[in-house]
């Protein structure tokens, strides 16, 4: 029988791998008791398919600039 | 050694200067994310525009420009986090994200704190404040799981890439660190008024 913390790194582990047999076995039944981790589960899936869903938004720096004396720097850089 | 001839239209096409007018924003807002820091993000929109000048011959105009020069720069930018991945020392690891397992489970392994339902996430998708509080929650991880994170989901690095790239010997521990990040992630988005569904 799965622990919590055990049942919340096979939720992640999910996210990074195909999971085995007898942990998917394992992980579907503790969720099937455990409300907090279904409610983990599915927070963290929401989460994995709102960032891979919005990749550019995230790991960009929204409306990042390049100041006047950095373009001028660069510029010169290149010369 | 970057003069380009206005009489070459060919050459002025692609020309850094150019390249810098046109999309040195992007590839700064690009090396900013995922660097956090201004100066290297700097250095490397310079680098990477003297390397894509460098090596125009092969640019085919089959890809967009600025897709050309941000594959040029992810390269730098990857190279950047693996050296900063070795300087950051491990033992910080173990005690700065160790710590979220214990704060959240007893030691018969059992939550002690509450989950919340996030009921209908979805919604939170088309809110700003949602994705600027997931932006916070991502920038205040620990460092090096921050790192990690962003490359195993921000640039989509499998398992295999992430243990090569940062020079991981086991995929355990990579999962757990990746365990942990989310760990955080959940609670970090918790204590946020604007977590979906509240």
């Amino acid at each position: 029988m799965l622990t919590c913390k055990e049942a919340t790194r096979l939720v992640s582990e999910a996210q990074d791998r195909r999971l085995g047999l007898s942990d998917r076995i394992g992980l579907r039944f503790h969720l099937l008791i455990c409300s907090l981790c279904r409610r983990y589960a599915r927070q963290i899936q929401f989460l994995t398919d709102s960032i891979r869903g919005s990749r550019e938004k995230l790991a960009d720096v929204p409306g990042a600039r390049l100041d006047e004396s950095a373009r001028a720097r660069i510029n010169e850089g290149l010369k | 050694m970057v003069c380009v001839s206005s009489a070459a239209p060919n050459e002025q096409q692609r020309d850094p200067a150019r390249w810098l007018e046109q999309h040195g924003d992007a590839l700064y807002a690009y090396a900013l994310g995922r660097t956090r820091n201004v100066a290297t993000a700097e250095d490397m929109v310079q680098e990477t525009l003297l390397a894509a000048f460098t090596s125009r011959g092969a640019f085919k105009g089959d890809s967009a420009e600025r897709t050309w020069l941000i594959g040029i720069l992810k390269h730098k930018v990857i190279d950047y986090l693996r050296r900063q991945w070795r300087e950051v020392r491990l033992e910080d690891e173990a005690v700065v994200s160790g710590d979220i397992e214990t704060t959240l489970f007893d030691e018969r392994g059992h939550w002690q704190v509450d989950v919340r339902d996030w009921a209908q996430p979805e919604r939170a998708l088309e809110r700003e404040e949602f994705w600027d509080a997931l932006r916070d929650c991502l920038a205040a991880l620990p460092e090096r799981l921050g790192r990690l994170f962003m490359l195993r989901e921000l640039d989509g690095m499998e398992t295999e890439e992430l243990l090569q790239v940062l020079n991981i010997s086991s995929a355990n521990n990579l999962w757990v660190m990746l365990s942990r990040a989310r760990l955080r992630l959940s609670q970090c988005l918790e204590g946020k008024a604007i977590a979906p569904g509240v």
